[in-house]
């Protein structure tokens, strides 16, 4: 115990007098936390739109109040040319044009069909098929309260309702659809990687280089004391940085908590000791910091980044590659983390993700284990 | 030499370390008495320091074995690291870390409690001559103070096995010399202390010599003895032009070997007071100027060369 101790306080020290440990512990959770859930933005709010009414009607303002209270429509413009459409899309100064023609109202009021013309740039393919998806529902709202005063006033004898199916969309868990309550869970599981493999590794391997490594090993030092102190400082710091960036989380971006916060940190633990299985693997393969800067870059986090379903979703992903995430402990960490903060589930709905993320732990440290008193002995 | 009421530090039996195709060490057989300053000298890649780490325990021997205060080095080597402290050529102690944290460091990882860690931490701090800079950082420290830190935290726990390897390399002449001022004090202290090196210098200050060439033991005993094996007589010659001399001395039937030392010649003959003057004779016929020409002591320098190079003619 004396020894483990010696180590933690000695590791923390380094820590503290390391600049540029402190700065990736302290600093890059914030700085990724915001940059992140400011650039990754993937809610349409405010899409940039030219309006083009012909028809300057009393239905033709009324559709386009329609647009501008959804709240996700910003009108910039309203043009009298239709070329200036091309001018505005080419430019990227709109994205979405809406042409209403000039016998809109009249063909309305006669009771006729009419249609609208709705140009959308298609550079940027997630945005236009949302924006699509917006105007659809708003020109099919409109219309359908158009039919029924038209059928009202028509003569039809309608008493009350008219017998339609609304749609009632609903959104669980995430009512407003806000993708910083993805991301957030998504930085959570980042910067626990990031901490678990890169700085294990990059403290292990510094010792190795300037060979306090060989001494240790020379010392009555058993290597379970070794890994143990070595990691104790981390485990805190990670910690600390999932606290923190919870409660960044939830009362500046406004995340909920849902769930039972000491569920996430026990099953954010198991997570934990994955990555630092994984850091120590790394520092038994490579030589220089440099070369296990590398490896964990490769190994922890392009693969959280990109195969966890924190940015893509694992459903839209080609069958071979959403296999391959099967290998990836993020995947079962974000799943447990989304459903605990936006979902609100208990451990009872998450036993499957829980369990394969215990697996994978208890694999890594077992094989990290193994290959580390090896290279001990 | 071992007399039996001498005990054994170290003892090793027919130690081989084979990597491979490559033998590291072949079968080498030597013990250390404790208490005395043994050292261990051979050219860069003669299997020095991989002795030195089977003895502690970090590689398994191929074949043979040995102990080590007593401990077998292949069944006890948790026992081992308990009793004994290691210094390395590589300077390493956490340069991010003041002179006292390392120093409690490594007490603490050596078991001591936090009292003795203050006592024998300021005797170390004594001895290193390190007072006063308790919080200055390791990584601002000058070469030589940082080898008397290096080796305060390796007898933190009063081993009774001290390795050194290579402990003085790249350390200016003055360090050096207090460096082995703080062995010396060590050894005193009762600790054995088990020194490489491939200074002939510092060799002398050793109480035992081994010599061990391509992982094979040469020539093993004290400075005195070792030097009682070069049977021949050595010659002084200072010349000029130098390397004519050498020219005309190598051609000459009586003598066994030429070196260049510095700026003059060591020879060896079998007789000295018989060929100086024909030595004479021959320079002074090639137009060469022999300014002097003496007999001297050999030192340990010339009895390696002459042990090694007929180490590499037997082995032809």
């Amino acid at each position: 115990m004396k020894k483990i101790l010696s180590v933690s306080k000695k590791e923390f020290i380094e820590i503290i007098r390391d600049p540029r440990t402190l700065a990736m512990v302290l600093t890059l959770p914030t700085i990724m936390l915001f940059i992140y859930s400011y650039a990754i933005n993937l809610d349409l709010r405010l899409i940039k739109t030219v309006i083009y009414d012909l028809d300057e009607s009393k239905q033709s303002r009324e559709l386009i109040g329609k647009f501008l209270n959804s709240g996700y429509f910003r009108i910039i413009k309203y043009i009298d040319r239709y070329d200036d459409i091309d001018k505005y899309l080419d430019s990227g100064k709109a994205r979405v044009a809406i042409c209403i023609p000039s016998d809109f109202s009249r063909k309305l009021i006669g009771g006729k069909s009419t249609d609208i013309q709705t140009i959308v740039d298609g550079s940027d393919a997630s945005t236009s098929t949302v924006a699509i998806n917006y105007v659809n529902q708003i020109i099919q709202q409109y219309s359908l309260n158009i039919s029924v005063s038209a059928l009202r006033s028509g003569g039809m004898n309608i008493s009350g309702k008219l017998p339609v199916i609304e749609m009632k969309n609903r959104v669980w868990y995430n009512p407003e659809l806000k993708s910083v309550n993805f991301i957030v869970p998504g930085m959570i599981a980042m910067i626990i990687m990031m901490l678990g493999s890169i700085l294990i590794a990059l403290s292990v391997v510094g010792e190795k280089e300037n060979g306090t490594f060989e001494k240790l090993i020379i010392t009555p030092i058993k290597s379970y004391e070794l890994v143990i102190g070595k990691i104790f400082p981390f485990v805190i710091l990670s910690f600390a940085d999932v606290i923190f960036c919870l409660i960044i989380g939830r009362f500046w971006f406004k995340v909920p908590i849902r769930g039972s916060v000491p569920l996430l940190l026990c099953l954010s633990s198991m997570f934990l000791f994955s990555t630092i299985g994984l850091g120590l693997l790394i520092s038994t393969i490579s030589k220089t910091q440099r070369s296990a800067m590398m490896i964990a870059m490769l190994t922890s986090m392009l693969p959280t980044f990109l195969l966890s379903g924190f940015v893509f979703p694992i459903e839209s992903m080609p069958r071979v590659v959403q296999l391959v995430t099967y290998f990836i402990p993020a995947r079962y960490y974000l799943a447990i983390l989304r459903g605990i903060l936006l979902r609100g589930v208990g451990i009872e709905a998450l036993l499957m993700n829980s369990f394969s993320l215990f697996i994978y732990s208890l694999f890594m440290i077992l094989i990290s284990a193994l290959r580390f008193r090896k290279k001990l002995a | 030499m071992t007399k039996l009421h001498h005990k054994v530090a170290i003892e090793v039996k027919n130690l081989t370390k084979r990597f491979g195709d490559f033998i590291a060490v072949d079968s080498l057989n030597f013990q250390v008495i404790q208490g005395e300053i043994f050292g261990f000298l051979g050219p860069n890649g003669a299997g020095k320091s991989t002795t030195i780490r089977i003895l502690c325990g970090i590689l398994a021997p191929t074949e043979g074995s040995g102990s080590v205060a007593g401990y077998d080095i292949a069944k006890q080597s948790e026992d081992i690291r308990k009793r004994i402290g290691y210094m390395s050529q590589k300077f390493s102690l956490y340069e991010d870390l003041t002179v006292w944290e390392n120093i409690e460091f490594f007490g603490g990882i050596y078991g001591l409690n936090s009292l003795e860690r203050v006592k024998r931490g300021k005797l170390v701090l004594e001895m290193a001559g390190l007072q006063g800079r308790e919080k200055s950082l390791v990584g601002q420290l000058s070469g030589g103070w940082k080898q008397r830190l290096s080796l305060g935290c390796a007898i933190i726990h009063q081993p009774k096995i001290l390795f050194l390897d290579e402990p003085t390399s790249g350390v200016d002449p003055i360090s050096r010399r207090n460096f082995w001022d703080l062995i010396y004090r060590v050894a005193d202290e009762g600790s054995t202390v088990l020194v490489t090196t491939h200074y002939m210098d510092e060799a002398e200050h050793c109480d035992r010599l081994c010599l061990i060439y391509r992982g094979k033991l040469i020539a093993i005993g004290t400075p005195a003895e070792l030097k009682l094996l070069h049977n021949d007589d050595l010659l002084q010659i200072e010349c000029q032009p130098l390397m004519d001399g050498l020219e005309v001395i190598e051609k000459l039937p009586f003598v066994r070997d030429v070196a260049l030392f510095g700026a003059v010649l060591h020879i060896t003959v079998a007789d000295a007071q018989k060929v100086i003057p024909l030595i004479k004779t021959a320079l002074h016929e090639s137009g060469i100027n022999a300014i002097n020409i003496q007999f001297i002591e050999p030192s340990l320098e010339d009895i390696f060369v002459s042990l090694i190079e007929s180490e590499e003619q037997s082995s032809k």
